[in-house]
């Protein structure tokens, strides 16, 4: 065999004769791993889901939720804790240090002892079907990069967040681990508001054995795809220097950045505009995000909690009461669950977003829902005021039966108010549908199915009882005819509700309606 | 994607045959033949490597591969390429096992009927004291695979810039090809080509693209289902791994 050093930077000892001096696992490696510009318009899919199945048995595979530089997410469950995670199978052509495995490990072990309502919990880690692989806590929520884009936060909004992900960087400084890549992708809000950082240190798990790391040096765009430089914009400028050493700090300069974006909607520019002159915020909080983004380490905060009490201290000074994420669902188009925020605009943008995003179709149900309750109490009242007012020896078929037959008579009685409460619920329903709340919809839901069964047994009952009397009748046309009348009228109106109540259900289930209410909220990974 | 496969490039000996051809060439046709042995000439590299492990010596087992690609082109070899799921690569593997243990055999019969007793001690030597160092046989004939595979793709990339007249751009910036190494050094490489920093950035990422699309033709040409190319390459990437 030709002689053949170990490359420099992958550790392989393989002939290079053939490859004009060139490593040919790098080469390989390299044109294996798409580059930065094109993760975004690649064509390349992820696994389809049959070839990853068999290697995780005690998993379904449901969906991919999202590609990015680090490798493929997948919505799973696990079979017998009938649970969801997130499964993440790392791309192989990214692990290009033969110690991979060892490290691997390592890492994953000391992530998988960060348990914090605020951290992404680690299940499980290991190596399947040529894959490394994370299994996670599944987020069913949006992740900040999502929220970003539609629209600003208001301050408000924004120091909610901060607190609790100050608690779990401090949690993770504390057992001495540094994240290495905070930045909106990977801040995740769950339906309850929370928020939870994924990704804890795949970034060190990750890192290339960055032997010629020039001191000074910046990264390009292209370097993005080495994720030990964390993310441009957001890594701090030693982490950019010398990825190799970097500390907590790196992770409060981060933090900053996403602060600043939160507030202003972009990101800190050289030279660095105080949050204050671009948004109505206070302007004690210009001190924290300023002193966070320090370029030297040395002058920025030293500890994260550091960040959390002082922001705590303005938000408690300024007569907000501290917010506390409620038990709401959050979409893009509604505001975060916040302390009652006093600016009208604030309000209205709310409003206007909602509008924005609600089909005009719900608006229509909404009002029919309410037009038909009014028709169907209108009706009850008609029939009670005449079941009640009319003379006992009148020729009108139903008066003569309701005082002739005791079973009609309670029958009436049973019914009637029986469809007076429908009607009260579908005006509940009407105006829910309106205001677009998420009980609404399944409150319609409810009335439709209440209302095709009560409207099938009103049919059969009344059917039995307009019956009798013809039967009774055979002889008097006019009686029978009557007879028909009745069962005819009733059986219309009763028909026509039923096709309602069926065309309000078909509704309230399709997707776009279901969208609506409640927003499919996947974490998205963007490349790294 | 099957036209970039096809696309001959000027000047260039660029591969246009595939592995579907041979399978589904009948034995006897004259197609089938030319495109198993341009493929075997392609990859000659591998075939050596595996008989390398047994018999230890270069010249013997360039002599043996020699032999046996004689064999395979002269005989109905084709036959059983349908069972080998689609890969050259596997089919040949199983091919020059299969031929080799006859070797073997051959070898031992005629040893022991020419009346030499004593075993000979080289051979059980080298069985029984595994070099940790040396792959398995199969794993060595997968990694030669792997390299042949790339360094052809490489050389292929090269004739193409030759052909456009951008053999001096190839030899400056094939060391990007492996990924940004010294990044210091583009700038002073842009300056001396009369490029901007940025429209060099281009032409690399340009062609490393290329490099990436020869290369995955170069895989889909040993398979007969072009959608196991990605499967494929991960599999000799994994080969390449130490």
């Amino acid at each position: 065999m030709a002689s053949s050093t170990s490359c420099p930077k992958c550790g392989a000892v393989l002939p290079l004769t053939a490859t004009a001096g060139l490593c040919p696992r790098c080469l390989m490696a390299e044109a294996m791993a798409p580059t930065q510009i094109e993760a975004e318009s690649a064509a390349q899919p992820p696994l389809p889901l049959e070839q990853i199945a068999p290697h995780f048995p005690q998993l379904e595979i449901l969906e991919c939720l999202g590609r990015g530089g680090i490798g493929v997410v997948y919505k799973a469950r696990q079979k017998i804790l009938n649970r969801f995670v997130a499964l993440k199978l790392l791309a192989p052509e990214r692990v290009l240090d033969p110690k991979f495995a060892e490290r691997f490990t390592r890492e994953a072990q000391a992530l998988a002892a960060l348990n914090h309502p605020n951290i992404v919990t680690i299940h499980d880690f290991g190596q399947a079907g040529g894959f490394y692989y994370l299994l996670m806590e599944f987020v069913d929520g949006v992740n900040l990069r999502q929220l970003l884009r539609a629209r600003k936060f208001t301050p408000e909004e924004a120091l909610a967040i901060v607190p609790p992900l100050c608690d779990a960087l401090q949690f993770a400084h504390d057992r001495g681990i540094v994240h290495r890549d905070i930045k909106p992708e990977n801040l995740l809000l769950d339906k309850s508001g929370r928020v939870k950082v994924a990704d804890f240190g795949i970034a060190k798990m990750l890192g290339t054995a960055n032997a010629r790391g020039n001191a000074g040096e910046l990264a390009a765009p292209e370097n993005a795809t080495q994720s030990t430089v964390g993310t441009p914009g957001y890594s701090a400028p030693e982490q950019q220097a010398d990825p190799q050493h970097v500390d907590s700090r790196a992770d409060i300069y981060s933090l900053g950045v996403v602060f600043y974006e939160m507030l202003t909607g972009e990101l800190p520019r050289k030279p660095i505009e105080p949050p204050s002159r671009k948004v109505q915020i206070d302007v004690r909080l210009d001190g924290v995000v300023l002193r966070s983004l320090q370029q030297n380490p040395a002058l920025r905060f030293q500890q994260v909690s550091e960040v959390k009490t002082l922001v705590e201290t303005i938000v408690g000074d300024a007569g907000l009461p501290p917010a506390e994420p409620a038990a709401q669902p959050v979409s893009p188009g509604k505001s975060l669950p916040t302390a009652s925020s006093n600016t009208n605009r604030t309000q209205s943008e709310q409003k206007g977003q909602q509008r924005m995003h609600r089909p005009t179709s719900v608006t229509v149900f909404g009002i029919l829902n309410i037009v038909k309750a009014g028709y169907g109490i209108f009706v009850a009242i008609t029939s009670a005021a005449l079941f009640l007012l009319a003379p006992a020896d009148s020729n009108i078929q139903v008066i003569k039966m309701l005082h002739e037959n005791p079973a009609y008579a309670a029958w009436v009685e049973f019914i009637i108010p029986l469809g007076l409460l429908g009607c009260i619920v579908l005006i509940i329903a009407g105006i829910g549908l309106l205001c677009l709340k998420s009980w609404a919809r399944r409150l319609s839901i409810a009335y439709a199915i209440y209302a095709i069964c009560t409207g099938i047994l009103a049919t059969a009952v009344n059917s039995i009882f307009m019956i009798q009397p013809f039967f009774k009748n055979q002889q008097d046309p006019q009686a029978a005819a009557t007879a028909m009348a009745g069962l005819i009228g009733g059986g219309i109106s009763v028909c026509l509700g039923l096709i309602y109540a069926s065309l309000l259900l078909l509704f309230m289930l399709r997707p776009t309606v279901v969208a609506a209410f409640h927003p499919p909220a996947q974490p998205r990974m963007t490349p790294a | 994607m099957t036209d970039e496969l096809t696309q001959p490039t000027p000047g260039g000996d660029f591969r246009t045959t595939r592995w579907t051809q041979v399978s589904q060439a009948k034995a006897n046709s004259p197609e089938g033949r030319r495109a198993l042995a341009e493929l075997c000439s392609a990859y000659y590299e591998p075939v050596v490597a595996f008989l390398r492990y047994d018999l230890r010596d270069a010249d013997a087992a360039r002599e043996l591969a020699h032999d046996f690609f004689a064999h395979l082109l002269a005989g109905e070899a084709i036959a059983h390429a349908e069972q080998e799921h689609g890969r050259f690569r596997s089919y040949l593997l199983g091919s020059v096992k299969h031929f080799f243990s006859h070797h073997r055999e051959a070898l031992r019969r005629l040893k022991r009927g020419g009346g030499v007793t004593k075993v000979s001690l080289n051979e059980t030597e080298a069985r029984s004291v595994p070099d940790a160092r040396v792959l398995s046989p199969d794993a060595a004939f997968d990694q030669q695979w792997a390299l042949t595979v790339v360094a052809h793709a490489l050389e292929a990339l090269r004739r193409e810039c030759v052909a456009e007249g951008r053999a001096d751009f190839f030899e400056l910036v094939k060391p990007w090809l492996t990924g940004d190494t010294a990044r210091g050094d583009q700038t002073a490489l842009a300056a001396s080509r009369g490029m901007n920093g940025n429209a060099l950035k281009v032409a690399i990422h340009r062609l490393k693209q290329r490099f990436r699309q020869l290369l995955k033709a170069e895989v889909a040409g040993t398979l007969d289902d072009p959608g196991l190319v990605e499967a494929e390459m991960r599999a000799l990437f994994a080969a390449l791994g130490s």
